[in-house]
């Protein structure tokens, strides 16, 4: 039997939904085929077909024009086979539903058809290749200043966790930057004034969203000072991050990077990375300004990536 | 009539009209300092670049050109060329530490990062000595060597542009020149 769904597959036959002017949100019917499908005063909401999908969902774009409520129907002919109705009201920037072209991936697992985007896969790198790389391309590293720098990277990607195609330390596309291999991320968020994040949203396509207290308690994201959490969804630009074939690859810039770091404190650099001194590379980089978090904290969790990283390979040799 | 009293007029006529479209071509830009030029845009900005001290862009009325040491928006229109870069992003890296909600930006044999506030929409470097980053919610200037960050707008763009001691960024409504 046809039936009306939300974004998320939901059922909502005879419920009540809340809708904005001018803001699209995306319905879905189940088993539409051979059905009219439409709000019954075009007037108060209109509905654009999307296509369907391969589990017999059709998806429709619905916006409000104007302040009212209207039933969106699926008929044949006189005969209303399932129903809901839309309540127009001034629109409202916060949850997801707002990201109404937010979608799954592709059936292949992409979210655009550019031929350089590619599956975002989580590609988490052993301690053991990252030291074999850093000791095979840096000779002035003693395999303990190889630990700590790899300690340093378990730390910043949850040891490996948040680490998706061999990009270490999430390294951006630019807006118009997609003539180089990449890949998108979900709920990519931003702190911003409520005035520039509005904009965000309003320009976003459909992409982006503003965060309700209750996501935000839920993902970890603060925000004070009278600022509030966008969240962008793929497609969205600003999701969009480089995508690396191999560690080797991915790992270079993270390497030049903390090369740069080691010419510009020649003296200290180094020798304390090779002296096993977590919480002294912790202040180095600091100085660096490579982290913003606290120090206390990146040095607690250095020492715990080493420590890790040491039971696991025994006793270094250098 | 000096070319500061034609721009002047310029902005005093803009101000009056603050929906005018793009200047004709010939016409001075509209200054809002000494060493600042706008140009009201027509929909999106798809291209913006500096080459030779002149300004580059194409909106939805076609491509547009702005000589940026006189102000002067140049004869040009029709369809957008390929235009050239907008000042390498090669020798610059974004990154987004912990998927969190700010960016640092780091250069090529630099070893200072360059943390900012929000995420960066789009970056230009002009041979590494200046980058511009446009964010969401303010246009920066970076000088790496120097370690100094200064913030040359306090609303975002999401295309910049670098090269010949100019900056050019789209704050969405107009595409804007400064002297550095």
């Amino acid at each position: 039997m046809a039936h009306f769904v939300n974004s998320k597959g939901t059922r909502i036959s005879n419920a009540i939904i809340k809708g904005g002017i001018d803001q699209p949100m995306t319905i879905g019917v189940y088993g539409a085929a051979g059905l009219s499908v439409g709000p019954n005063d075009s007037s108060i909401a209109t509905m654009t077909s999307q296509g369907a999908d391969q589990h017999q969902v059709t998806w429709y774009k619905l916006t409000g024009k104007r302040i009212a409520n209207v039933m969106v129907e699926a008929k044949m002919g006189a005969s209303v086979w399932d129903y809901f109705q839309l309540v127009v009201g001034e629109p409202s920037y916060y949850g997801p539903d707002v990201a109404w072209a937010k979608k799954p991936a592709n059936r292949d697992g992409r979210y655009t058809e550019n031929a350089n985007e590619v599956v975002t896969k989580n590609t988490k790198p052993a301690p053991a290749d990252v030291i074999t790389l850093l000791l095979g391309s840096w000779s002035a590293l003693t395999e303990t200043g190889a630990r700590v720098l790899t300690a340093q990277f378990m730390h910043e990607t949850g040891e490996g966790v948040h680490c998706y195609n061999w990009n270490l330390g999430n390294v951006k596309c630019a807006e118009h930057e997609t003539s180089v291999p990449h890949m998108y991320l979900r709920d990519v968020w931003e702190r911003l004034s409520l005035a520039g994040a509005l904009q965000m949203v309003k320009s976003s396509n459909g992409l982006g969203y503003l965060a309700t207290e209750e996501e935000c308690k839920k993902h970890g994201w603060t925000h004070t000072g009278g600022k509030v959490i966008a969240v962008f969804e793929p497609p969205s630009y600003v999701c969009r991050f480089k995508a690396y074939a191999s560690l080797a690859e991915g790992a270079q810039k993270w390497m030049d990077h903390h090369r740069s770091v080691a010419k510009k404190f020649p003296d200290e650099y180094v020798p304390t990375l090779n002296s096993g001194d977590c919480t002294g590379a912790a202040h180095i980089l600091k100085r660096a300004l490579y982290y913003s978090g606290d120090e206390g904290v990146y040095a607690h969790n250095m020492t715990e990536m080493k420590a890790k990283i040491d039971r696991q390979l025994g006793p270094a040799k250098s | 009539m000096s070319a500061a009293r034609g721009a002047l007029l310029s902005a005093l006529l803009f101000t009056a009209c603050s929906h005018a479209a793009a200047p004709s071509p010939g016409t001075p830009a509209v200054a809002s300092s000494a060493n600042e030029w706008r140009v009201a845009t027509q929909g999106d900005v798809s291209s913006l670049s500096i080459a030779e001290q002149t300004v580059s862009y194409c909106d939805e009325a076609g491509f547009h050109q702005l000589e940026a040491h006189t102000g002067r928006v140049l004869p040009a229109g029709g369809a957008c060329p390929e235009l050239p870069s907008a000042g390498s992003t090669a020798g610059v890296t974004v990154r987004t530490p912990e998927l969190g909600p700010d960016d640092v930006i780091e250069f090529d044999g630099e070893g200072m990062s360059f943390p900012i506030e929000g995420h960066a929409r789009d970056w230009a470097s002009d041979a590494g000595k200046v980058v511009i980053v446009g964010t969401a919610s303010e246009v920066l200037e970076i000088l790496p060597s120097a370690g100094k960050q200064l913030r040359l707008s306090g609303r975002g763009a999401s295309r910049v542009a670098v090269g010949g001691g100019w900056a050019a960024w789209w704050d969405g409504a107009a595409v804007i020149a400064r002297r550095l």
